[in-house]
């Protein structure tokens, strides 16, 4: 399956989960503990995906070379978390990531 | 009579708060444009896919998913639990919809972004069926419409760009972005840094898909504490 249809695929689910709740599925109903690992899945899948990035599919002991995606992440995610809006901290990530890279 | 100036009212208010939103997501749409032309996607076929995830960090999943290797089920997988909060904004969102016409209800949902979601939680002038139509088919129009857009261009510079750019760090620095501010209470943040070192912990596209796994199980562990 290539990217396009992986996209493709993503849509219509991603559609199906908009229009669920308000057209067909009550999601109101379902049990407390569904909601819950609903609530869960989100940071967790996020925090995954920054994990994956910063190993960057390498093992643990080649992580000395993913060290600027490192200090991009832990900078951006330090300054999003005391700012609104994300445009500042990504752009100062990214200014430590490639300063470190240039090193 | 009021009409007209009903319809003014809603729209500029739209535009009005869609502009800032717009110029927050365009980093996003701008790496995965990016991201999606040194992956080798058409500029076309990653511009309808933007149009129809309408959704970037799970849109960003499939891309870097499959660039570091993994199965296609694996980034469909990731992209999915991503976007099952979509579930959530749906039903917490479904009493605006309740009064809608049959069309709408089907058709308006595919503007639901996290954006149009807390837009519209922010105003507490929507009880008009019609104005709240107005409001959330000009402002969620306009965002998608900002949003391909800034995917394209993304798609054209993107392979102007030097190599030794670390557009990785630009995705992972986007999605530490996104992740931050959820994390405001202990419970998030310890399923997220579960999650994040079991992903980091195993090489290749698994890693993904483990830490999502640990931290979802994490998760159902804390809830089974007593509080």
């Amino acid at each position: 399956m290539s990217a396009v249809a992986v996209l493709l695929a993503v849509g219509a689910v991603s559609w199906l989960f908009r229009v669920a709740a308000i057209t067909f599925l009550p999601a109101a109903r379902l049990p407390y503990a569904a909601r819950r690992l609903l609530d869960h899945a989100v940071p967790a899948a996020l925090a995954a995906m920054v994990g994956a990035g910063i190993a960057g599919g390498t093992a643990v002991a080649d992580l000395a070379s993913r060290l600027p995606v490192l200090f991009c992440a832990v900078v951006t995610a330090v300054l999003a978390w005391r700012m609104r809006g994300i445009v500042l901290p990504v752009m100062a990530g990214l200014a430590v990531a490639w300063a470190l890279s240039a090193l | 009579m009021n009409r007209p100036s009903s319809l003014d009212n809603s729209v500029a208010a739209a535009v009005r708060d869609t502009l800032p939103v717009a110029a927050s997501i365009a980093p996003l749409a701008l790496v995965i444009g990016a991201t999606a032309a040194r992956s080798g996607v058409p500029v076309l076929a990653d511009v309808v896919g933007a149009a129809l995830v309408f959704a970037g960090a799970a849109h960003l999943a499939v891309l870097t998913t499959l660039a570091a290797g993994a199965a296609a089920l694996t980034a469909l997988a990731a992209a999915v639990l991503i976007n099952i909060r979509l579930l959530l904004y749906s039903a917490s969102i479904e009493p605006r919809f309740r009064d809608q016409p049959r069309w709408f209800r089907w058709l308006g949902p595919a503007l639901l972004i996290d954006q149009t979601y807390l837009m519209v939680l922010a105003r507490d002038d929507l009880d008009d069926p019609a104005r709240f139509r107005r409001y959330w088919s000009c402002a969620g129009g306009l965002l998608l419409g900002c949003w391909v857009t800034t995917v394209a261009l993304g798609s054209v510079l993107g392979p102007l760009l030097p190599s030794g750019l670390p557009l990785d760090a630009a995705a992972v620095a986007v999605l530490a972005g996104m992740l931050a501010p959820r994390l405001r209470a202990w419970r998030p943040a310890v399923v997220a840094l579960s999650a994040l070192l079991a992903a980091a912990a195993v090489p290749g596209g698994v890693g993904l898909l483990v830490g999502i796994v640990a931290g979802v199980t994490v998760g159902a562990l804390l809830d089974r504490r007593p509080s």
